[in-house]
């Protein structure tokens, strides 16, 4: 049964939170900074709200970037994190100069690497908590930049939405020294969704 | 069935090291020892960074650290770092790399307590994947000269524009009837992309011709010329007709602003052309230096005109 | 005699998570979904032990704390939160909490937590 049930959304918005505090945490300590947690961080959406959303935040007033991670396990899906240029050009410097991560490569080359480092860390630390409370266990592909510095309009044309329902899980967080927010979208298709709401069922089992 | 693990990961075209915490090396596959030259007796208990300095230029310090305190995935792609440990290619007759192009995955190895305590860095070589898209790179770039289209504005490009030339002039010595060559220039154009953006730049060019096209008669013909020169060959046409819808071009151009992400930019051209008329023996490089030497003497005289090439041009 | 203890936290799940990890002591365990109605549930009848969110939409845990505090200064209340960061913990143990705790809470960490309160 793929349905989403009211305490399925709890569950998962629950252990989503957990997943995404320890990511931010440990995106933070690497870079020696406080990262703000904003409130609501989780929240279930449908695909074809992923620009609406995006558009009425912060995001849209600068040009965004995404960088995009494949996972398999358990579930199978893609994590997204949309970040506004500012931001990702504030973690760039953050990373070079603050944490010795500075490889001999060129400037273009290196701004795509720090995109991807952030990506991963970010993308890997929160779904790898969630797997470990749901007892599973995830795999990650590399992670690409999918989109770099694109302006929101014309992302509508760029990116192609699954026409059918996908669950789409959307946390937001705030570098207090930007004042910038970023998003993080995880999509999993309905092909895994079975095996999802059966490990947060087991979970859920695991509580009563 | 037992499997014997040990002879699989000898067994794979993939090279695996398993470091500790100090990133000494304690696993060195047989991949390796082959396409190293180093025997696993050799470097086993060494420091990898030791081993491989490079390794300090690439953040693998800093990679690996990640994936012991955070138990990430960790990666390094052909595309930003060529290759993770620099291994001779043996590709003698085939190719011109020095070094094996690689992508490269550091994975967690966890203890029975959940800690991380020894990183496994899977190594494959991707050379042939390398070779055979700059291989389809050069090949789409030989189409591109080849074709007849400029890739930007969909317009026919410089080398179909001498083709029709040549055409034309063919047609005029046979049957005779003047035709004209116009040379459109945007005034200003560096500024566009200096305020604006080269992206703003492209997009008016395209819209540009977008206009030419609409503006002109079905049997002329509008080629991109240069960076921002556009050429149009108007058959069957003297010069004073030429002048004319070289002119209603013009102001069509002027009076239309475009825009570009909600700004509107105002374009103005500068025309040079010349027609058959009062060419002997005409050629391709008359007629088109013709028309250049009018398009000068229109931006000297201060843009967003047409001039006519006349003969008692001397001098600069 | 037996422990009261509130539990706040605006996931259904979330307070399940901590009700399971609680020991195995007498206790009269209540539950809030949010900072206003904490506050009340405390005002009505005081709570031995409080184990409060943080992330919470309208009043956050650092808010209903304060406001907890300066209701009763004698208030115990324990921060259990996915906000794992230094700067939170320092600033929860500002306000007057007794620990602050990761989620998923360890039981064992739950426990010597509820026990100092009692010191």
């Amino acid at each position: 049964m793929n349905e989403l049930t009211a305490d399925r959304r709890d569950a998962l918005t629950e252990l989503l939170n957990i997943g995404f505090g320890r990511s931010i945490a440990s995106l933070a300590e690497l870079l020696g900074i406080h990262i703000q947690l904003s409130v609501p961080s989780v929240k279930i959406i449908h695909p074809h709200e992923i620009i609406d959303v995006l558009s009425a935040s912060e995001v849209s007033r600068d040009k965004v970037t995404l960088v995009q991670q494949t996972f398999r396990g358990e579930f199978n899906g893609e994590a997204v994190l949309a970040l506004p240029g500012r931001a990702s050009r504030t973690l760039a410097s953050m990373l070079e100069t603050d944490c010795g991560f500075h490889p001999d490569m060129e400037p273009d080359k290196l701004h795509l690497e720090v995109l991807l480092e952030v990506g991963n860390i970010v993308i890997g630390a929160c779904l790898g908590k969630f797997a470990e409370i749901l007892d599973s266990m995830l795999s990650f592909n590399p992670p690409q930049v999918f989109l770099d510095s694109i302006q929101l309009d014309r992302m509508r044309q760029t990116i192609s939405l699954p026409e059918y329902d996908t669950l789409l899980v959307l946390t937001s967080f705030r570098l207090e020294k930007d004042e910038v927010t970023g998003y993080m979208f995880i999509f999993i298709g309905n092909d895994c969704l079975e095996s999802l709401f059966r490990a947060v069922d087991r979970f859920l089992g695991g509580l009563s | 069935m037992n499997l014997d693990f040990g002879q699989i990961i000898q067994s794979l075209n993939l090279g695996i090291v398993i470091l500790d915490r100090d990133l000494r090396i304690v696993f060195w596959n047989r991949w390796l020892e082959e396409h190293s030259r180093l025997t696993a007796q050799k470097v086993v208990g060494r420091s990898i960074i030791d081993l491989f300095p490079e390794l300090g230029k690439k953040g693998f310090r800093w990679k690996s650290e990640t994936v012991f305190k955070l138990g990430n995935f960790s990666f390094f792609s052909q595309q930003l770092h060529n290759y993770l440990l620099p291994l001779p290619l043996t590709r003698y007759l085939t190719s011109t790399y020095e070094h094996m192009q690689q992508n490269a995955v550091l994975s967690p190895l966890r203890n029975g307590g959940g800690d991380v305590t020894y990183v496994c860095v899977s190594i494959e070589d991707t050379t042939d994947a390398v070779l055979y898209r700059e291989k389809l790179e050069k090949v789409s770039q030989e189409l591109e000269t080849m074709s007849l289209t400029d890739s930007l504005t969909g317009l026919p490009n410089r080398r179909h524009l001498m083709n029709n030339l040549e055409k034309e002039i063919s047609r005029h010595k046979r049957q005779g009837g003047p035709f004209s060559v116009a040379i459109l220039d945007v005034d200003h154009f560096k500024a566009v992309n200096d305020t604006h953006g080269h992206l703003c730049g492209d997009h008016v060019l395209t819209r540009l011709g977008d206009a030419l096209l609409e503006a002109l008669r079905t049997y002329d013909m509008v080629a991109r010329y240069g960076g921002e020169e556009f050429c149009v060959v108007l058959a069957n046409t003297d010069i004073e007709e030429g002048l004319r819808v070289m002119e209603r071009v013009r102001t069509t151009i002027e009076e239309t602003p475009f825009s570009f992400e909600g700004n509107k930019i105002r374009l103005t051209v500068s025309i040079g052309i010349t027609s058959t008329q009062g060419l002997e023996n005409p050629s391709l490089d008359a007629m088109l230096s013709r028309a250049d030497r009018a398009l000068y003497r229109a931006k000297v005289q201060g843009r967003n005109r047409s001039s006519v090439f006349s003969q008692e041009e001397t001098g600069p | 005699m037996s422990l009261s203890i509130l539990i706040v936290d605006d996931s259904r799940v979330s307070r399940q998570i901590v009700k399971r990890a609680l020991p195995p002591w007498e206790s009269e365990i209540r539950e809030a979904s949010g900072g206003k109605a904490c506050l009340k549930s405390y005002a009505d009848q005081p709570a031995d032990i409080v184990l409060l969110d943080l992330t919470m939409p309208e009043m956050d845990g650092f808010e209903t704390l304060a406001r907890l505090k300066a209701l009763d200064p004698n208030a115990r209340v324990i921060v259990i939160t996915a906000d794992i960061q230094p700067g939170s913990k320092e600033r929860v143990m500002n306000l007057g909490a007794v620990a602050l705790l990761h989620k998923p809470v360890n039981p064992e960490h739950l426990r010597a937590a509820m026990e100092s309160c009692s010191s």
